[in-house]
């Protein structure tokens, strides 16, 4: 059985190193960051995989831990709306009701 | 070994949908299909190996905690997708990164 | 399986050297960043390979929890100087103090290439071959196992890591403690914070995804601290995820939350190095040496230092990430 465990963790970090095509190409940010997110749903897979493989069962504590925090940097990502950006981007498009007021930090 | 077969059958439909997954990822036009490919198929994909590995499991704890990082990788992915639809529809698909 | 495992291994290996390769010959920031992050991911699986289990849980907790969001939100910070650079304005806010604003703009004009391939090529070629005489000089031994192992009874816990880290050597695991307070000494000596700005994305998903994590954070922090004392885990794992669930907190805050008063924030911040120095010196006045335990009292007294470490590395990791004294108390 953990012959196949391997194989199959080995077809997993075969596809995240495909996938970082798509993080090399691009074009936007929002690609990379839709890639980063699957190579960490991938990467906690390859984890329980391996904790059967290697029959160590810490490993799916890790794989706990990667699945609880992998929303953390998506989260960073989003807040990056509402900076400055050259007008003559070409898809600029903005919500009608978002006025996109940037007030210096109000909660100080 | 009735357990045993159903585990690899289980993982090895996860893996057609991380291979599908990925599949999207690179072959998809623009950044809103490139979500569907991504967010769906993927927790699909973890969904059936999580599926599978419980039948290996050693008692409900394990049980419990291996649908528990398929709940949390959900919860991860749903938001991960709703933030990264949002920003790139206020803020465009081909921003300046530098 | 061997052979598998052989295959599994330099693929990985590929993965890392690539991944870490492009990510620093990268010239967009931003996919510099999420290169960085999917090193990390890496990364801890060749922990999990090295039969490393507690890194490969530290790795999982900073590298998926703290260091993407501040990679990603030195970047937002970076854009808006250089934003405001580009279009001539001075900076709206004032930013306190100004010295780190060099060093940000050399960061996003580096030199051309040519001018420092030549310094690049030779720093590399000297690491690497003093890295390949270390290992080629490394003597046969088995290390400490069996020593660890000799007296694993005295220990006070069932899980050999956190016996050394925490009682045959737990010099060093006190030093890296101060080590962690000085940094933040060190970020608050630049000045007052420059709080990030609460932006919270608009719909119902983050407030409720937070709502599910931060519970399931903290639950997961406790357990790991437990964990410790018989698998893979312990202080630095447990306070890395609080400390990943408190940066969540900062990011994705719906208003204002109130800012932590100094002095009780400055006590938990400085509890895990007091502690463990004020049981050290009990060591010391009680015949065991400076940081040595009685045999009966080593249970507690570990749990007891784990735990004060834990709360002073998770509210370190934010008060780091948020960067710079609490604001008021300048007096």
């Amino acid at each position: 059985m953990s012959v196949f465990y391997l194989a199959a963790a080995l077809f997993l970090l075969g596809t995240i190193l495909l996938g970082l095509i798509r993080v090399l190409r691009g074009p936007g940010s929002g690609d990379r960051m839709l890639a980063a997110q699957l190579f960490g749903t991938t990467g906690v897979t390859i984890l329980l995989l391996l904790s059967l493989a290697l029959e160590e069962s810490a490993l799916v504590d890790v794989a706990l831990v990667f699945a609880l925090l992998a929303v953390v940097a998506a989260v960073a990502f989003v807040r990056q709306h509402g900076l400055p950006e050259p007008p003559d981007t070409p898809t600029h498009r903005q919500h009608p009701e978002s006025t996109e007021s940037r007030e210096p930090n109000d909660d100080r | 070994m009735i357990a045993n077969t159903l585990t690899v059958l289980l993982v090895l439909a996860g893996l057609v949908f991380f291979a599908a997954g990925t599949a999207g990822l690179l072959r998809f036009p623009d950044v809103y299909s490139r979500l569907h490919a991504l967010t769906k198929a993927d927790n699909v994909g973890l969904g059936l190996v999580v599926l599978g590995l419980m039948f290996q499991a050693s008692g409900p704890a394990d049980i419990l905690k291996l649908l528990l990082i398929w709940v949390l990788v959900l919860a991860a992915g749903t938001t991960a997708a709703h933030m990264v639809a949002q920003r790139t529809w206020t803020h465009g698909e081909f921003e300046s990164d530098r | 399986m061997n052979g598998l495992l052989v295959l599994f291994d330099l693929v990985l290996l590929a993965g890392i050297v690539g991944v870490a390769w492009r990510c620093l010959a990268s010239t967009d920031l931003f996919r510099a960043v999420v290169l960085f992050i999917t090193f990390g991911l890496l990364l801890a699986l060749a922990w999990v390979r090295l039969e490393a289990p507690d890194i490969a849980l530290a790795e999982a907790a900073i590298g998926a929890g703290i260091t993407g969001a501040l990679l990603l939100v030195t970047l937002e910070r970076l854009r808006s100087i250089m934003a405001e650079r580009r279009s001539g304005r001075p900076h709206s806010p004032p930013p306190d103090p100004t010295g780190p604003h060099a060093l940000l703009r050399a960061l996003h004009d580096p030199l051309p290439e040519h001018r420092t391939f030549l310094p690049a090529l030779t720093f590399a070629l000297v690491v690497g071959g003093l890295l390949v005489t270390a290992l080629w000089h490394q003597p046969q031994s088995v290390g400490l196992e069996p020593v660890v192992d000799a007296h694993m009874d005295v220990s006070g816990v069932d899980h050999p890591i956190t016996a050394v880290l925490l009682n045959f050597r737990a010099y060093d695991t006190f030093l890296e403690l101060a080590i962690v307070l000085i940094a933040l000494l060190g970020a608050w000596s630049l000045g007052r914070h420059d709080l990030i700005p609460a932006r919270p994305a608009p719909g119902p998903i983050l407030p409720g995804t937070l709502r599910l994590l931060v519970p399931v954070a903290v639950v997961t922090g406790v357990y790991v601290l437990w964990a410790g004392s018989h698998a893979p885990g312990g202080a630095f794992q447990a306070g890395a995820i609080l400390g990943a669930a408190g940066i969540l907190l900062v990011l994705a805050r719906p208003r204002q939350l109130p800012m932590a008063p100094g002095g009780p924030l400055r006590l938990g911040i400085s509890a895990g190095v007091a502690l463990f120095l004020l049981v050290g010196l009990y060591g010391l006045a009680a015949g065991h040496g400076f940081l040595g335990y009685a045999e009966a009292w080593a249970y507690p007294l570990i749990i007891l230092i784990e735990v004060a470490a834990t709360l002073s590395i998770a509210l370190t990791l934010v008060a780091l990430f948020v960067a710079g004294r609490p604001a008021g108390d300048d007096a």
